[in-house]
């Protein structure tokens, strides 16, 4: 999500169209904040009506929208996301032989690094998330084979 | 007499093969050793007595007459492990599966019941098919014979059960009942319904190594307490928990001389926890910075990994460790920890180990799930295992240590002897982004200032200055003292031996109603 300074919308409401713009204030999408949503609220549109309804502006999120994300392809072990947060750094490669207990990505949540740790030994087979990703819980990270 | 004495002999080395050669075989085969064969491995050698070789049953029932269980499927006797006494049962799955029959259930109580009296610790190896059908209720009223007993010996005597082979249905609640369960891979299977009656009921494919092998158990319901990959290592294990333990309940347990961590643990304590509080680290490396001989035997390894738990010793003096471990769930006390820590402290504590507490926890998981799953119940039992402790308890607040979390980690007011705290210590009500959110004067502050972003920053250091360090517990007592890291082990050995006699009293009362 890219913030934005303002934006106008084209609002029809009883067969009138209003000319809305609408300012964003607030922390710009995609890092989990502790601070709540603020919902900017629009100017009155030009003809004054009884409470015309104010359109919402687009909720600038304190987590953004996590997509639906991906289940492993192939078999073996799922590492899931132990608790939701954003993954800031993915420690190991395909192919790469790891140890029971080995990090395997590095999950920031709740103010905290949290460790993902490989539950058995194994080949990683696949990783599928990267730097940046936000993740909720049970999420699939990595497959180890 | 010579006559009779050969013949004795003889019968004893028959009943001895249990369900004879090829049944043996076939344990074997199966990656599995006999009865006799763990019992051995257990003891001392040579120190192992057996009794009760020649308990018959007496059941007729469905052909049972002709049917000959020698030793009705269970070896009991009487040993030593590293000199100390220990009683010990081991069934026998080559004798009609290792069914439990009246008899059988007999010679454990039996067992139990000396134990009982001698004040030694009991060792169960359970490898069985469960009860022996044909004996009907009367197998049914063995088993609960045995759990009586384990209630019964339960805070008097230690009791540890090794699950070799399969262990279903009523079965499974002697192990549960007892104080720790041992699992082997490949080998272990403990689950109430199994697979095919699940199947039939519910419909789920499931199998047994998934419902209730060694790795489910250990990481998924947090029954087993230790793996190991073989037999010969679960017992070798057996052996080692064993010698942090007194024989009962009144015996203090076994002081060995003392002995330093190793020099590269103890060096690193000083960077072990790192200062940015948002960094995370492996608790375990103070653990071994700080006990002897950089000695920890952890419990439960593989559940509930933000807290950690375990046996070490100080000054050779066995305690029991519960740590938060930041890395995992950002050190949040959950359900999951409570109860592995609230069972582990009541164990510690039921047999005169003191407990030390290593302290880093931001506050209580969130989330429904928590909610819903109660952790409101679960996390008071680690409240209650705390203060209902008599041993002497050392506690050590390493880093965060916010609200509730604070207290439920053995703080002063729970009844810590002494409670020390590193420089990076945090002891507050919460962390300063969260107070910044919720303290009036803050938020009147950040808003009506020119920038806001900025004035919350400032608010954010001004609070983390003010309130996240060891300084305002300090001043009240709370702590006992901020010391340097380095100091952690010489302030933990002299406070141990300045408490070596505690003694401590609770109202007179039946008994307590713990929160489960």
């Amino acid at each position: 999500m890219v913030p934005l300074a303002a934006r106008k919308f084209n609002v029809t409401i009883g067969g009138i169209t209003y000319q809305v713009e609408v300012e964003e204030v607030g922390a710009a999408g995609g890092a989990p904040a502790i601070v709540p949503a603020p919902v900017a609220s629009a100017p009155p549109p030009a003809p004054v009506r009884s409470a015309p309804p104010a359109p919402e502006a687009p909720k600038s999120a304190a987590r953004a929208a996590t997509p639906a994300r991906q289940e492993p392809a192939g078999a073996g072990e799922v590492v899931r996301a132990p608790l939701p947060g954003m993954v800031v750094s993915v420690r190991v490669e395909v192919g790469q032989r790891v140890k029971a207990g080995d990090v395997l990505a590095v999950l920031e949540a709740m103010k905290m690094e949290n460790d993902v740790t490989a539950p058995t030994a194994g080949t990683v087979s696949e990783i599928l998330v990267e730097k940046g990703t936000p993740v909720s819980l049970g999420d699939a990270l990595v497959v180890i084979g | 007499m010579q006559e009779k004495v050969a013949r004795l002999a003889a019968e004893a080395a028959r009943l001895q093969k249990g369900g004879g050669e090829q049944r043996i075989a076939k344990q074997h085969e199966a990656g599995k050793l006999t009865a006799r064969e763990r019992l051995e491995l257990l003891f001392d050698p040579g120190s192992f007595t057996e009794i009760g070789l020649f308990v018959k049953h007496r059941s007729t029932e469905l052909g049972m007459a002709e049917v000959e269980a020698p030793g009705d499927g269970v070896v009991t006797g009487y040993g030593t492990v590293e000199g100390r006494t220990v009683y010990a049962y081991s069934q026998d799955f080559t004798v009609l599966g290792g069914s439990l029959g009246e008899y059988q259930a007999q010679k454990i109580c039996r067992l139990l019941d000396m134990a009982l009296k001698a004040g030694s610790p009991v060792v169960g190896i359970n490898d069985s098919g469960g009860a022996r059908v044909q004996e009907g209720i009367d197998s049914l009223n063995g088993y609960g014979e045995i759990f009586y007993r384990n209630t019964q010996a339960s805070g008097v005597i230690p009791q540890l059960s090794l699950i070799l082979g399969p262990c279903a249905g009523g079965a499974v609640y002697s192990p549960g009942l007892t104080d720790w369960i041992f699992m082997v891979e490949n080998t272990s299977y403990m689950f109430i319904t199994g697979p095919d009656v699940i199947k039939t009921v519910t419909g789920e494919e499931v199998s047994k190594e998934k419902l209730g092998g060694a790795r489910t158990s250990a990481s998924v319901s947090g029954v087993a307490h230790f793996t190991a990959p073989d037999e010969a290592t679960c017992i070798a294990q057996v052996r080692r928990l064993l010698s942090f333990l007194p024989a009962n309940n009144l015996d203090d347990p076994p002081a060995l001389p003392s002995a330093e961590p190793a020099a590269a643990a103890a060096d690193g304590l000083l960077s072990a926890v790192p200062v940015d509080p948002n960094k995370p680290y492996d608790v375990r490396e103070v653990i071994a910075g700080l006990v002897d001989g950089s000695d920890f035997f952890e419990v439960q390894g593989q559940y509930a990994g933000n807290m950690v738990v375990g046996f070490a010793r100080l000054g050779g003096r066995p305690v029991g460790v519960i740590a938060n471990q930041a890395r995992v769930l950002a050190g949040c006390i959950d359900i999951n920890c409570s109860d592995k820590a609230a069972r582990f402290i009541r164990f510690c504590d039921a047999y005169n180990l003191p407990l030390l507490t290593l302290v880093d926890t931001p506050g209580y998981l969130p989330g429904t799930a928590q909610e819903y799953g109660g952790i409101i119940r679960h996390g008071a039992k680690l409240l209650y295992a705390y203060s209902e402790a008599t041993v002497p308890k050392l506690t050590v607040v390493l880093r965060k240590a916010y609200g509730g979390a604070y207290l439920a980690m053995c703080a002063r007011s729970l009844g810590a002897d002494q409670v020390f705290a590193w420089p990076t210590a945090e002891i507050a009500v919460m962390g300063a982004d969260g107070a910044v959110n919720i303290v009036a004067a803050y938020k009147q502050a950040i808003e009506g200032a020119a920038d806001p972003a900025k004035a919350r920053k400032e608010k954010v250091a001004e609070y983390r200055e003010r309130f996240n360090n060891p300084w305002n517990a300090a001043a009240r007592q709370l702590v006992d003292d901020v010391i340097d890291p380095r100091q952690t082990r010489a302030r933990l050995l002299a406070a141990l031996g300045a408490l070596a006699g505690k003694r401590e009293t609770r109202p007179a009362k039946k008994h307590g109603n713990l929160p489960v």
